[in-house]
This record gives C-alpha cells, structure tokens and sequence, in this order.
C-alpha cells in the first residue's frame, strides 16, 4: 500500500526510535500533501508518532508498522474536525495567480493552491490517490468509507480542480 | 491516465519536499506517548481507589448481608450528572481534564474533557465524539454546539443545490444560531475506542456507554451513546433514544431531533 518508502524492511524486533528515524521523511512528505502547510504536517505528524508508540507493542506484525502509521495519519486528518485548520471560504482566486496554462510550473502551482479549496475528505482521496498511488478500494479501506464515497468525492475534487484550473479537459 | 492525473502527480510531487530528518522527533514523541500512558495509569488507579472507597463506604454505611431487602441509602454522588474534576488550574484555553466519572448514571458532563478542536488556537474548545446504537449517527458535542452526520431515508435529506460543493453533510445546533442542516466535503467525526490517543472519547467507560464494531473496519469499536443516556457540554446536551438523536441548545431552545425517518428541527 505504501509509495513512501516500500522498499525499507525493519527487522523484527525495530524499535520506536529505528522506524521514525527510517520513515520521518516519507511520512513528513506525507503530512504535508495531506495538510498543504508545514506547521500544519507537523502537528498531524507527530500526533500521529505518538499514536504509533502507544499502539507499539499492540501491533505484532513489524511489517505492517508503516502501513499502520499511513492508515493513522489518513484518518486522523480527515477525522480531526477543523484541527489541521481551516478550508472553508477559501478566496476566490489567488491575487497572484499565474495565467492557467501559461507553463507546466505554473498549472502545478495552482492545483497546489486549488487542493486548499477542497474539504479534507476530498483532499485525503486526491493525496491517496495521486500521491500514495493507491486504488479506489484502498483508498476506500483507508478511510473507512465505502468505494462509492470514494468514487464521487474523487470526482468531485477533480471538477473542483479542473474548474480552479480553468481547464476544459474531460 | 490522462494529463490532468500527471499533472495533479507532479503538483504533489513539487509541493513536498523531504525535509531533513529532526533527530529529536521520536523523543518528543515518546514522551508524549509517555505522558498520555501515565495519565490513563494515574486515572485507572484514581478509578479503581474511588471503587475501593466506594466498597468499603457500602459496607459500613449500606445495610449488610442480613439487610438486603432493604432499600440502599442514595449514593452520595449524583447518578444524574456528574461533572469531571479539573486537575489543573484553568488557562487561557480548554484544558483536558484527566475524566474522573462516577460509575453509571445516565447523564455525563463532558464539558471539561474531550478533543482539542478549533483553529486558531484563540478559539479552541473541547469536542467529544459519540455514535448511535445503530452506528448511523455519527456525532460530536462540544461547549459550542452539537453536529450530527449520517444517511436518511430517501427524501429526508435536503436537495444538494443548497450546498455549493453538493454535499449535505448533517445536522447542527451550533451557538445561538437556529438548528440547520449544514454542508461540507468534510468526513464526519469518528469515535473510534480504540483510537490511540483517545481523541475525544474520554467520556466512554463500560459503565455509561456501549460499543460496537464499525461497519466499515470491524477492527474498530465505535463508542456508543446507548438509548436513554444524554451528554451535556455547556449549554448543549445530546440525548440518544429510539427515535433518534436530540441534540439541544438548552439556553436558546434550539436543536434537532434526526433520525433515518426524518429530521426536526426546533427553533
């Protein structure tokens, strides 16, 4: 399930201190695409480091550490209603907007600040889709919602990215 | 896959950086975990020393084995309402406090535990997450309203043009506003029991709530706000009962009562 790190393997008996020091990175990167801002991934990265050292010993397959950690912060930022700040109304158009289309920096510059406009279930499934590379059905595990729910709020992020784009691709 | 997907890849992409690693970020970690075990230590011992003291204030005070057709004295606690007790001053925000419930009872105020919620940090306040028995409902209670989302029967639900990203969310109850369906594209709460780090559950114990399995992760318990029992956060309380969920601003009248059937909402 993992695009972060997937080809770390942790011995067995990996201690809490072993598996931040090997994933932080990753799962930083991680926080990031999900809350759009530094001090924001921060906290929802911590938050989540600490879920995972009181769930350690609890959690008997190694392997699965990583995954554990991904599911965590997913739903932790979905569920943490209004912590990982504020969504709602967003402004209409960055003042500094550059012209849509205008260069490929340009275009990856604005779905960045249109992927602010979206709640953060419908951020969660672009970030899990585009960024963790995961299918529909993990997705929908992920964050315990039905692959339905996925399907129409993955569609609806991309109308709203589209529309913020100023694009006309279908 | 088309460009528009490469396109959303490469903006994600570009706009995460690694960072460099922070040496200290598993110590700082840890020692949160640490804190947080030490308090769920320090709260089972405090329940389990009230328990005792409780026992042994029965058996000298309540009638004894020879007595037991008569009718106990009242326990000196309210079953009615029972409010945590701070364990610390107050400051300038919510501060959790470590939730030092009777036993039982049908009515628990949770005004002083639960989840930091709120942005900034100005305006923080404590929320706390509970499901109906069903597990429809999905809701959060706080001293500044109550929110419930979940699925109604066909045509209970308002048309989604009223919301500009199409999605009808819920019911709420906040501030002294008029109860109102609300909109949003954001998940609903989820009180998962098994949560680490007890986000906003801290009002469950087996003694007051219930638990079941998520339909969506059996893995995880939801806490349940069983039928007959109520939750009380300032001036808002919810109230769990077969017709459905009531969750009132008990200073202005305001609230709703929602079920799958139909939602009402009371001015």
């Amino acid at each position: 399930m993992t695009a972060l790190s997937p080809t770390l393997e942790l011995a067995p008996d990996v201690r809490f201190e072993s598996f931040v020091a090997a994933h932080q990175v990753g799962l930083r990167r991680y926080a990031l695409a999900l809350t759009g801002n530094g001090h924001d991934a921060d906290d929802l990265l911590q938050s989540t480091l600490v879920k995972l050292y009181l769930a350690w010993d609890r959690i008997d397959d190694r392997g699965h550490l990583a995954a554990y950690a991904r599911v965590t912060m997913a739903r932790s930022y979905v569920s943490a209603w209004r912590r990982w700040g504020s969504r709602e109304a967003p402004t209409a158009s960055p003042p500094d907007a550059p012209t849509p289309g205008s260069d490929a920096t340009a275009d990856r510059d604005l779905i960045w600040r249109g992927l602010d406009r979206l709640g953060r279930r419908q951020r969660a499934v672009v970030v899990l889709r585009y960024f963790e590379d995961l299918d529909l059905a993990t997705i929908a595990e992920t964050l315990g919602i039905s692959i339905g729910t996925v399907k129409s709020q993955l569609s609806r992020a991309l109308d709203h990215l589209r529309d913020y784009l100023g694009s006309d691709e279908s | 896959m088309s460009d528009f997907d490469d396109l959303i890849r490469a903006s994600l992409r570009d706009h995460t950086p690694a960072a460099l690693p922070d040496e200290a970020l598993a110590g700082r970690a840890a020692a949160t975990g640490r804190r947080i075990r030490r308090a769920r230590i320090a709260g089972g011992a405090a329940l389990a020393i009230v328990t005792v003291l409780g026992v042994a204030w029965g058996s000298t005070v309540l009638p004894g084995r020879a007595q037991q057709n008569i009718a106990a004295t009242p326990s000196p606690v309210s079953p009615t309402s029972v409010q945590p007790t701070p364990s610390e001053s107050a400051t300038s925000g919510p501060t959790p406090t470590e939730p030092t419930f009777s036993s039982g009872g049908t009515v628990r105020d949770v005004s002083l535990v639960g989840a930091r919620a709120g942005y900034p940090e100005s305006e923080e306040y404590l929320e706390n997450f509970f499901a109906s028995p069903s597990s429809n409902f999905l809701c959060t209670l706080s001293t500044v309203g109550a929110r419930c989302t979940g699925t109604w029967n066909k045509g209970v639900e308002p048309p989604r043009t009223m919301c500009d990203d199409g999605v009808v969310e819920g019911v709420q109850v906040e501030g002294t506003k008029p109860a109102a369906w609300f909109c949003g594209s954001d998940a609903q709460s989820f009180p998962f029991l098994n949560d680490e780090g007890g986000d906003g559950v801290d009002w469950w114990d087996a003694t007051f709530g219930e638990s079941i399995p998520w339909p969506m992760d059996p893995s995880v318990q939801l806490a349940v706000l069983p039928y007959g029992k109520t939750l009380v956060a300032g001036d808002f309380r919810c109230s769990m009962a077969k017709a459905g969920v009531t969750c009132t601003n008990t200073r202005t009248g305001a609230g709703f009562l929602t079920s799958r059937a139909k939602v009402d909402f009371k001015a």
